[in-house]
This record gives structure tokens, sequence and C-alpha cells, in this order.
């Protein structure tokens, strides 16, 4: 099984709990206490990780660009957008406003957002998928240089998207991934039945799908058992998320749930210690492979 | 509450706003079942047409214009606090259900002609404090309901949240007039979320309003209430970069016990009955104990909550909302008690 490597204990994202979530935050205040533990996983042999776009993670990636034979064979799967980044602005401001504001922060060069700025609020008003590919642009600069795997659209916006039944945007994503920067397109969910349907749907057939899969069922909607029923369906690549179910689930038990299911690729797992990943990578091991989808 | 709508004909909507909230309301109703077509009003043009030949979805400038062509069966009102009166106003008079983002309106006066327009019409009025749907603060409230701690003794409410942490002038939320400030935005989640766990006070003992980083209204809120026989005390902060996101503390002490509680996970403490009884002791109840998935999950699982049960209202036509017109009318009364009891000490 392969083991990829989130960051939400990095930036004090828990799913249980205020207060662990709050001690995480305390605990990763710097950018060497994170490094300590991305260099325990890479230690452990995990290459693959998955960073949100967060301001941080550009920090990060200097890092990853400073020291490159010490990240040789790195694959990250960067996971965008970081929603708080826009919440706010667009409660101030609006959508387009929000957007606006963030494309100019970005301090970008490119020939097309300069273009798009020049035209105005309206123009982009008129063509959220021009919209989006300057987004995807500006998020993914902070890892230029480095290798990405793919890219993921986050489950606040892939769900938004899904609900709204955005069909041009799901099919813009995995093409502008693909054309613009090489690379597979991902969408995480809180949803998988209903987006491996709507995908089928829409006639994207193989994007690579991140959800919630732990035994304990813990946002898995609308149930569990049409989660497995999916997964076993076998028609799409699936990242297992939330196995253990913020600790609801225990490690054992979730990984013998999670490799049951031989549709799932990869397992995303964040851990905060050295001993916790060494563990977590233990437990994947021991455990008969599954085979690959 | 699983109510079958197999063989009425599908609900049409319409949602006003297409802001942050409006796009989540529109996600979570566009994909209900028994939900036919969604309209939108939204007062960008630009951004109208787009969804419109994006979604299609059919769009309308203005509410006049979507009600000269259609009567929606329920509307979803997701504009700045200023303009809730009028819109809502119109939608009840027409008999349109109408679900209402919180506060209800910006003066309690207000508040209360829409709460008599929604009853003398018979509609399903529902107001968006969301709180009343995490199934944490639910756990909670049927904890207290059941009287096994006995009476509650205080009630304390801290949110603190980063989402003005620097000057604007500009914006909504910096004029009180259009809803701003933190005592009429966040705030009002933790008013309804006290008077939701324990009931509205009495009084407002006192309050005070103040200036951390805006111009022109508070960034910070305390108040002291009076209960019927107990006191409780409100604490926000909405420019407090210490946290990622909105955090909400509640801790009510009791006669026979205590609760902490957040959107994750509450804490008990039971005092032993009795000198030989079990030892007193805390528990913990977290939300991947007692969370159930929903239909289809946009933003949590609270918010997905609120509008299925906004459309299970209608079709069974139940007008005594968990959610309604009237507890939103009651947290807009403690937010004038506070405003005139209040005194703003501005620290710029």
């Amino acid at each position: 099984m392969k083991l990829i490597f989130g960051d939400n204990q990095f930036f004090g994202i828990n799913h249980m709990s205020e207060e662990k979530a709050q001690a995480l935050s305390e605990r990763f205040s710097t950018l060497e206490s994170i490094i300590r533990v991305i260099d325990a996983a890479y230690d452990a042999g995990i290459r693959d990780f998955m960073f949100t776009t967060h301001d941080r993670v550009i920090d990060i990636c200097d890092h990853f660009r400073a020291v490159p034979q010490r990240y040789r064979g790195l694959r990250l799967y960067p996971a965008m957008p970081y929603a708080h980044k826009y919440a706010n602005l667009v409660a101030d401001k609006g959508i387009m406003g929000a957007i606006v504001e963030v494309l100019r922060g970005d301090g970008s060069s490119s020939s097309a957002l300069r273009a798009a700025l020049r035209a105005g609020m309206g123009a982009l008003q008129q063509d959220p998928i021009a919209v989006m590919r300057l987004l995807i642009d500006a998020e993914l600069r902070a890892f230029r240089g480095l290798h990405v795997e793919a890219i993921f659209l986050q489950n606040i916006v892939t769900d938004l998207l899904l609900g709204l039944g955005a069909r041009n945007a799901f099919h813009e994503f995995v093409t502008y991934a693909r054309r613009q920067h090489g690379v597979d397109a991902g969408f995480i969910t809180m949803n998988l039945p209903a987006l491996s349907g709507y995908l089928r749907e829409c006639g994207l057939e193989r994007p690579l799908l991140c959800a919630s899969f732990n035994k304990a069922g813990y946002l898995m909607n609308p149930s569990k058992e049409s989660y497995e029923a999916t997964v076993m369906g076998g028609k799409q690549r699936f990242v297992a998320m939330s196995v253990f179910a913020s600790g609801a689930v225990a490690s054992q038990q979730a990984v013998e749930y999670v490799n049951a299911f031989d549709g799932i690729e990869a397992v995303l797992f964040g851990a905060s210690s050295r001993q916790h990943i060494e563990e977590t990578v233990q437990l994947f091991q021991e455990q008969p492979a599954a085979v690959m989808a | 509450m699983n109510l079958s709508n197999a063989d009425a004909r599908p609900l049409n909507g319409a949602i006003v706003g297409l802001g942050r909230m409006g796009l989540t309301h529109l996600a979570i109703l566009n994909s209900h079942p028994s939900v036919g077509k969604m309209s939108v009003v939204e007062s960008s043009a630009c951004f109208g047409k787009a969804v419109e030949k994006n979604l299609g979805l059919p769009y309308y400038p203005s509410l006049e214009e979507l009600f000269r062509k259609s009567l929606p069966d329920f509307l979803i009102v997701a504009t700045p606090t200023s303009s809730h009166y009028a819109i809502a106003t119109s939608a009840l008079e027409k008999g349109i259900h109408t679900f209402i983002e919180k506060p209800l309106s910006i003066s309690a006066a207000d508040s209360a002609a829409l709460v008599r327009l929604a009853t003398s019409h018979h509609i399903v009025a529902q107001v968006g404090y969301v709180n009343r749907f995490n199934e944490i603060f639910q756990a909670v409230r049927c904890l207290l309901q059941s009287g096994e701690l006995g009476a509650p003794t205080n009630i304390l409410c801290e949110i603190r949240s980063p989402m003005v942490t620097k000057t604007t002038g500009s914006s909504w939320r910096s004029k009180q007039s259009e809803g701003g400030g933190c005592l009429s935005d966040i705030a009002t989640h933790g008013i309804d979320l006290m008077n939701f766990l324990v009931g509205p006070p009495e009084t407002v003992i006192g309050a005070s309003l103040q200036s951390l980083v805006s111009q022109n209204v508070e960034d910070r809120v305390d108040v002291l209430f009076a209960y019927k026989g107990f006191t409780g005390s409100l604490h926000v902060n909405w420019s407090d970069p210490s946290c990622r996101k909105p955090s909400y503390r509640v801790s009510i002490e009791a006669e026979r016990g205590r609760i902490t509680a957040d959107h994750h996970a509450y804490k008990v403490f039971k005092k032993s009955p009795g000198e030989h009884g079990a030892a007193s002791s805390w528990s913990t109840v977290y939300i991947t104990d007692i969370a159930q998935p929903v239909r289809m999950y946009v933003r949590g699982n609270e918010y997905t909550r609120q509008l299925d049960y906004f459309i299970d209202s209608i079709l069974a036509m139940r007008t005594d909302n968990v959610s309604g017109i009237e507890s939103a009318m009651q947290v807009d009364q403690v937010i004038e008690q506070i405003r005139e009891s209040g005194h703003t000490v501005r620290i710029q």
C-alpha cells in the first residue's frame, strides 16, 4: 500500500477535538518543527507528500529546493485551495473581489494574470473557468522546480462544485492540470459515491478520488456501505484518508479495514511524531499488500 | 426525519445573494431529491449571468423580476443583514416559505414584524443559526434538559475568530447600520447558542463593546447576563489572529455537574450521587462517537442538516421550527439590550 503523508497536523487541524488541534498548532509553530516530522517520514521510507496550499508551504518548498539531495525521489501532491485564505475575503468582498485580491497578492508576473486584471473584474466574472486556471497557476507557484505527482482540489471546493453541478469546472481542472502542468488531477471529497457517479457521467473516467475511509464510517456520506460499494466497483482510483477517524478507530483495525479493499491505491495519513510515523508505516507493511488498481 | 416526497411534485426554490453562504446553500439544495429547479437572484449581473451560463440555473437581477416570472415554493435569503427585512417581508407576504441567514434583521422591531407576518401566514420560516444542528451542541442540550445535572448555575460562552484582523473601512462588516460589527455578526451565534442551551436571559447586567482594529464597530464583546436563578457571560473576539478558524467554547455549571463543549466534543463532570456512590468523574463524548452521515456534505454536517430540516418542515407543513424565526427574534432582542446597556471603549 502506498502511503502519502498529509499535512493537517502542521496547520492545527484535528477533526475530533479542538483542544488537540490547538495543541498541534502550538507544537508546529516553527518551520524546523515541521521539517523534523517530514524528515522522520522520509527516513521511514515515505516519498509521497500532500501539502495544502497554505502560506507556510512556501517555506517548506524553499527548504526542499535548498537541499535537493536530502529529498531525492520526493513526490508532491498539492491540495488546493487553502480555504480559510479565501473565506474571510469572500464574506468581505464577495466571491470575485476575493479572487482578484488573491491574484493581485500573488505577486505573479504571469502575462495571463496581468491581462485578466487589466480587463477588470467584469471580464473575470463572465469566465469563471479562466479564473480557475489563474488560481491553479497561483496556487502551484510555491511548488516550482519540485516534482508534482498530482494536484488535488480540496473537498470544500470539490463538494461545492458537485452540489452546484459545475460540470465544466471538473473537466477543466483535469484537463488544465494535464495540459499546462503535466500532472494528474484528483479530487478530495466528503461525498465519494455521489462524486464518483457524477464524474463518470461527465466522462471523467480515471481521476484520483481521495475520501475518508474508516471502519467507524466517520465522514463517509451518505453511508459507509455506499463507500464500500463504490470502491469495490473499482472504476476509479481511490486514496483513503481519515482511516483512523481522528483516533476513533484502533490502528490495527483501521489498517485491516482499508486493506480489505483492493480498489484503494494509497492511504493519506498524518502524524506528528517520528514514533507514530514509524508505527503506521510498519502496520501497513505487516499487512498483505493490496493489489494495486 | 425522513419524509418521503416520492409522490409530491418537487419544490421549486430560489436563493437571493450568492456570497459564501448563498453558494453553500445552493450546493446543498441543488442536490436535494425533493427540490426541483433552483433560481438565483444576484445583484452582480456579471456573476449572475456567469452562474446561469455555467450551472444552467435561471438568474434574475432582482427579487421583483423573479416574482413576476413565478413564485417559488421557498426562498433562501443570503444577503447582508440590512436587506433581510425587506426581502423576507416580500416573500412572507406572498406565503413563500423562507430561510433567512442569521441574524434575522438589524432591529428587534423589524424581527418582531417578521415573526407576526410568518405566524399569520402559517408558513415555515427558519433562520440560519446553524449551531442548533451541530450534534455536540444538540447532545449537550439533551443532557441539560434531562435534568440529570440539575438546574444550571452558570453558562459561559467564548468565541474567538480571526475574521477581522486588519482595519478596513469599506466593507459592510465595518458598518453597524448594515449589520456589521462583532455583536451583530459572529456574537449572534453565541447569543443564540446560549439561548438554545438554557433559554434567553432575563436581563443584561452589563456589557462592553470594544474596538480593537475596526474604526467604527466593535471587535470585542463582553456581556454579563442574568437568568432566572443564575448568571451567564459571553466573550467574543473576532480579531484574534491566534486561531485558525472560528472557535467556540461553552461551559455550563449546574447543581450536580459541569459541561464544557465545542463543535467537536463535550466533557461532562457528574458529581457522585452520595457518600457511597460511584466516584465523581469526567467523561468525554467526541463528534466521531455520535456524528451521523448526511445526504450531501458541503461545509460541515450541520449546514446540510439545517437545510434538509427546512425542506422536511415544508413537506410536513411543520411551523414549530427548532431554529425558527421567533428564537431568532429573541437574539435580536438581546442584541438591543446589549447595545442599550453597554458602553463602547475605544482603544485606538
